[in-house]
């Protein structure tokens, strides 16, 4: 016999200001099986849940309803409260009447009378409700970290200082990422290698880090807690564990000046064999087969071999597939930039001059292709006046994103105080939109570069530039003066705009989660839950997400694996209860709930006999991928399938009662 | 310069303009790159963000009476380096249509609003454009009789100035279409 | 393929050259076109300037009388018309109630299924690269040629879906198939002012000089265009802008047709060279006696 106890919640003036609360209170006592019905300004405040648990105890409840908000909010506070009294939480069910309702309708009458259906409803599901125990999925304690930029590094370093094992794979033959080909980094002017290479050391010395670099994820299958991994080590045609990173091999390279350094994003050549930057991590190098004369023309070119001391060379080592079991996965994939070409007026890859914000970060790096000494590249001379041009691409839903790129106000002012610097007399010039500099010491940044280093700001777009002579005529507009500007400038810097890596759309298929429509991974909740993509055991981190400074990057790095930390500080992890469950007798093994699963949940199993020959096969579903979504109820011929908390019996029982 | 803004006037104006251009002032987000560009910006008395700015506003006189509006040369550069899309060189157009049928004379571009009154005048009677006639007849309105006029004999001898035009036969069509519409 | 022909009012007065090079061309190419009979003027910059249902109702007849004589497309070569053409064509297309609306007026229907070409797209897409080479018989070579696109062939790009608008390079390449060096230069694509030729002479002069000047400076023996309102600044005033600039420019400015007419090796007369102002017979002797 059912003795349920109902709780009709105010909300204040939310629920109450629309539905006649004591009215549907009155009601609910009348319900057959209701014991007793109350209503409370708040139910999830201390004495709301107090009085929940009272009744359980002195009314000897079998099942709670509460009419208030949605389920998303408070189920869990009061299956709380209904365990502290011995019940089983998912004897505990809400009716919505705020989201649903008061929030939704204004006619006070008939939103009482919906919010009386409402309730009626979980008052027949309860009373069929069956004690459901979670499920406990378990967790193999290692950690897969793609990308081994600044967030992906920070990811893994915090992960593996945990005492958690860490695979970290990095498509380049360097770990470090974007960061590394930075100079110095605003606002305080930290040389980027200078900070940048220690921790890159502390990744490749860490017990707990496994690090593949020239690597890519090919396939993720499984489940939180129990992902399997299969990663594609392309071959670097080096023997690793040999190599010195002496650098003989590079230097006897016949092709060197043959291919554009992607590192200096074509500003310098590098060689067949090569590492990408002398402070690579691990300095090992790689053979690009695409350039090699070795793989071009039949075997004939040895040279790196014959002058390799430990003779690591080795031309027939092939590409390798590794297969790795890991519970938690962070994906911190990276960005790119826009493609300037875009912008035909513009002129970038027509004028030599003209170079984007990263390519200037190489001319500005000591490690670059002028070892920081600015030359342009037409002619290797020194600018004397520069004109950056921001939002190029971003803020552009014509040519390029809607969205704003965020970095591009302070690494432009940075480049104008840095060049001011660096080429004393210089001239720069900036033209913006708008300056966004919000992070902690920003703006003062920002105007000490316009104050102390001369900048000049304009307020306005360029809509030209053109070659004349040996100089760049740049065609802009000051808006704040209601002028049109022409400068002559020995070479313009793009504040070129931010988008996902490529192929991250790929990666984002591949593992699962929910990407925007720029390609940029979602986040769980994007307040609440910024660290969580859409699926379990999957964290994100980085510029991945959207466009993000360092510090930022770094904190995403870090809360990726606190979260995975926390997850790993249980011995197993616990899945609601409300999953589908097959009846192993009546399934006839057709299999369409297989088809119609998007979660892969449902597998095949074999019933034996007692001599181990099969009788029959069936479907098995694997609690740790079933979400409950009851997709597979629907396909299930025989009615074989019910999810737990859903079944077919307490759906009919609440359409029944509207009836009533 | 200072602007009072009446809330209703200038829904009103903002109204009638999005009307006409197919399109909404509040895309434009000031970033100049149409002034940028604008090859006769040097001659203008507001800049083009400026004219986008104070129509939306509601500055009807000073945009209706700008010289701006009919200095626009409708080169288009502006709508196609637009990052938003704006209809710049739409919204000059159609500035220029409603000062017109408003009567109001551009203090220093008049000469420019007779050309086009001319130039439709002679479509209206001809069908087609009759060049010497165009010519004397904006010269005459302009009273700029003799400008240009040290290239007529040359063009006449090179031929590219004829002495008679052609007519459209189905002329009554033609004077419908204006009928209709002018 | 039946092909109207749009001549337009200028082709038929002072941009005569252009019409009679392009029949020429045409003739050689064996390729055959047909007025739009009794077509009228399409309003040019005057209609759109000041009255938006002119400015499409106008060009609309043309587009009427074409379709319902069961043509598919319409060669304009004037650019300015060919953007009229293209500009009517694509607002009578994506807005239902301004077709009628016209169409009413006009007393004729008409279902926008026209296509329109300017003189560039018609020779790259119609006659086509191999056509044109196969028909060249005194090659240019040597013969330093600036393209000039100015604004109506390309701009908008919605509308003219033609080339690409910041480095147009459809006419350099018919420049390069006559053997000619098509010479590059920033100014390719600025205006030349056309709309306020007569009203504002002193800006336009000012807006032609830069462009003249700017080609002058990258090394060209001669200009190019496929617009009649182009040619008449370029050309016609360019003896006024050297005088208000106190700078000889000195070059030749033919139509496209004139160019591949000159390789086709039709004569300086029979293209109607000599209706320029620019006197272009050192060029032109260059040209003929290398072919000698």
């Amino acid at each position: 016999m059912s003795r349920i106890g109902v709780f009709v919640c105010w909300c204040g003036s939310n629920i109450a200001g629309t539905v006649d609360v004591k009215k549907l209170t009155e009601e609910a006592a009348k319900i057959p099986g209701v014991v007793e019905a109350v209503d409370y300004k708040y139910m999830c405040s201390d004495p709301g849940q107090n009085s929940l648990r009272n009744m359980i105890r002195e009314k000897n409840l079998t099942g709670v309803v509460l009419a208030a908000c949605s389920p998303h909010m408070h189920e869990n506070t009061f299956r709380k409260a209904a365990v502290k009294e011995g019940l089983n939480p998912y004897f505990v069910e809400i009716a919505n009447i705020r989201e649903q309702v008061s929030w939704v309708h204004e006619d006070k009458e008939r939103a009482t009378y919906k919010a009386m259906d409402l309730l009626k409803m979980m008052v027949e599901k309860v009373k069929r409700d069956r004690a459901i125990e979670d499920v406990r999925v378990p967790l193999t304690k290692r950690a897969l970290v793609i990308g081994g930029g600044i967030s992906g590094m920070q990811a893994a370093l915090d992960i593996a200082s945990g005492g958690v094992e860490v695979i970290l794979v990095e498509k380049e033959p360097s770990i470090g990422g974007r960061m590394i080909q930075l100079d110095e980094t605003f606002p305080t002017l930290d040389c980027s290698s200078c900070i940048m290479t220690p921790k890159m050391v502390e990744v490749s010395q860490h017990p707990n880090i496994k690090l593949y670099t020239y690597s890519e994820v090919e396939n993720v299958s499984g489940y939180i807690g129990n992902f399997n991994v299969k990663i594609k080590k392309m071959t670097k045609s080096v023997v690793e564990k040999d190599c010195t990173g002496c650098g003989d091999c590079w230097n006897a390279c016949p092709m060197h000046k043959n291919v554009k350094s992607e590192f200096n994003i074509n500003l310098s050549e590098r060689t067949a064999i090569y590492v990408p930057f002398p402070q690579a991590v691990p300095l090992v190098p790689v053979i690009d087969r695409a350039a090699c004369l070795h793989f071009k023309k039949g075997g004939k070119c040895v040279k790196c071999y014959e002058v390799c001391g430990p003779k690591c060379i080795d031309f027939t080592i092939q590409d390798e597939i590794i297969e790795e079991k890991v519970g938690a996965i962070v994906a911190a994939t990276g960005f790119d930039l826009m493609d300037n070409s875009l912008y035909g007026e513009y002129g970038y890859g027509k004028y030599k001059d003209v170079i984007s914000g990263l390519q200037f970060e190489r001319l500005l790096s000591a490690s670059g292709p002028t070892e920081g000494v600015i030359k342009r590249p037409s002619d290797g001379k020194t600018p004397q006046t520069i004109v950056f041009i921001q939002c190029v691409g971003s803020r552009d839903p014509e040519k390029g994103v809607p969205y704003c790129s965020k970095v591009c106000c302070m690494y432009t002012a940075k480049h104008a105080k840095l060049f001011s610097h660096k080429v004393h007399g210089s001239q720069s010039y900036v033209f913006y939109i708008d300056i966004r500099a919000t992070g902690k010491g920003y703006e003062e940044f920002i105007r000490d570069t316009i104050e102390k280093d001369g900048v000049v700001y304009l307020r306005g777009r360029v809509s030209k530039i053109y070659q004349d002579r040996d100089k760049l005529i740049i065609r802009g507009a000051d808006t704040l003066s209601g002028n049109q500007v022409e400068i002559a400038a020995d070479m313009v810097v793009l504040a070129t705009g931010v988008i996902p890596k490529k192929g991250s759309d790929k990666i984002a298929q591949m593992l699962g989660i929910s990407y925007d429509k720029y390609g940029f991974f979602t986040e769980s909740h994007p307040k609440l839950r910024p660290a969580e993509s859409s699926t379990a055991g999957i964290y994100l981190a980085g510029m991945a997400q959207g466009p993000r400074d360092i510090p930022e990057s770094v904190v995403s790095g870090s809360a990726a694996a606190s979260k995975i930390l926390g997850l790993f500080s249980k011995s197993e992890y616990e899945v609601e209860g409300t999953i589908a469950g097959v009846n192993k007798t009546t399934c006839v093994g057709c299999f369409y709930c297989q088809r119609v699963c998007a979660y892969s949940a449902i597998s095949k199993e074999e019933i034996k006999d007692r001599n181990g020959n099969v009788i029959k096969v069936v479907a098995n579903v694997n609690p740790g991928l079933c979400t409950g979504c009851g997709a597979c109820v629907n396909a299930c011929f025989s009615k074989s399938i019910d999810v737990k908390g859903y079944m077919d019996d307490q759906i009919y029982a609440e359409i029944r009662s509207l009836a009533i | 310069m200072k602007t009072i803004i009446n809330e209703q006037d200038r829904r009103n104006f903002v109204s009638q303009v999005e009307t006409m251009l197919h399109d909404k002032l509040a895309k434009c987000y000031q970033c100049g790159k149409c002034s940028a560009g604008c090859p006769v910006n040097f001659e203008m008395d507001y800049t083009p963000n400026q004219i986008i700015k104070m129509t939306e506003l509601g500055m009807q006189d000073p945009v209706l009476n700008s010289k701006t509006i009919w200095l626009c040369v409708s080169c288009n550069t502006c709508s196609t380096r637009c990052p938003k899309g704006f209809e710049v060189a739409g919204i000059m157009d159609v500035l220029r249509e409603i000062a017109t049928r408003k009567g109001i004379e551009s203090k220093t571009e008049k000469e420019i609003q007779v050309f086009h009154k001319v130039f439709l005048d002679n479509v209206k009677s001809n069908g087609r454009i009759f060049e010497l006639e165009l010519v004397g007849k904006y010269r005459l309105k302009t009273k700029r009789l003799f400008r240009d006029m040290f290239l007529a004999p040359k063009m006449i001898e090179k031929g590219k100035l004829r002495m008679s035009g052609d007519k459209v036969s189905a002329i009554n069509s033609i004077a419908k279409i204006f009928r209709d519409f002018e | 393929m039946k092909l109207a022909y749009y001549p337009g009012c200028s082709l038929k007065g002072t941009s005569f050259e252009y019409e009679v090079s392009l029949l020429k061309v045409l003739e050689v190419l064996n390729i055959e076109i047909k007025e739009i009979p009794d077509w009228n003027c399409c309003g040019a910059s005057a209609a759109h300037s000041i009255n938006h249902n002119l400015s499409v109702a106008l060009p609309a007849r043309n587009l009427a009388i074409a379709e319902n004589n069961g043509f598919e497309n319409v060669l304009a070569p004037c650019a300015a018309c060919s953007s009229r053409l293209k500009t009517a064509n694509y607002e009578l297309g994506s807005d239902d109630v301004l077709r009628k609306k016209i169409t009413d007026s006009l007393d004729m229907p008409y279902n926008a299924s026209l296509g329109v070409s300017n003189m560039l797209e018609f020779l790259l897409n119609a006659v086509g690269k191999e056509n044109i080479k196969s028909h060249i018989k005194r090659p240019l070579n040597g013969i330093k040629v600036a393209s000039y696109y100015g604004c109506l062939l390309v701009r908008p790009p919605k509308i003219m879906k033609f080339d690409d608008p910041e480095n147009p390079v459809s006419m350099d390449e018919l420049v390069s198939l006559t053997g000619a060096t098509a010479v590059d230069y920033p100014y390719k694509t600025d205006c030349c002012g056309a709309i306020n030729s007569l009203s504002k002479p002193d800006v336009v002069m000012a807006l032609t000089g830069k462009v003249l000047y700017n080609i002058k400076e990258h090394g060209a023996d001669l200009v190019v265009v496929a617009c009649p309102l182009c040619h008449s600044n370029l050309d016609v005033r360019q003896r006024e802008i050297e005088r208000k600039y106190s700078e000889r420019i000195g070059l030749p400015v033919i139509f496209i047709t004139e160019l591949l007419g000159l390789s086709f090796g039709l004569s300086p007369e029979e293209l109607a060279i000599d209706g320029h102002m620019v006197n272009a017979d050192k060029i032109l002797q260059k040209i003929l006696a290398a072919s000698r």
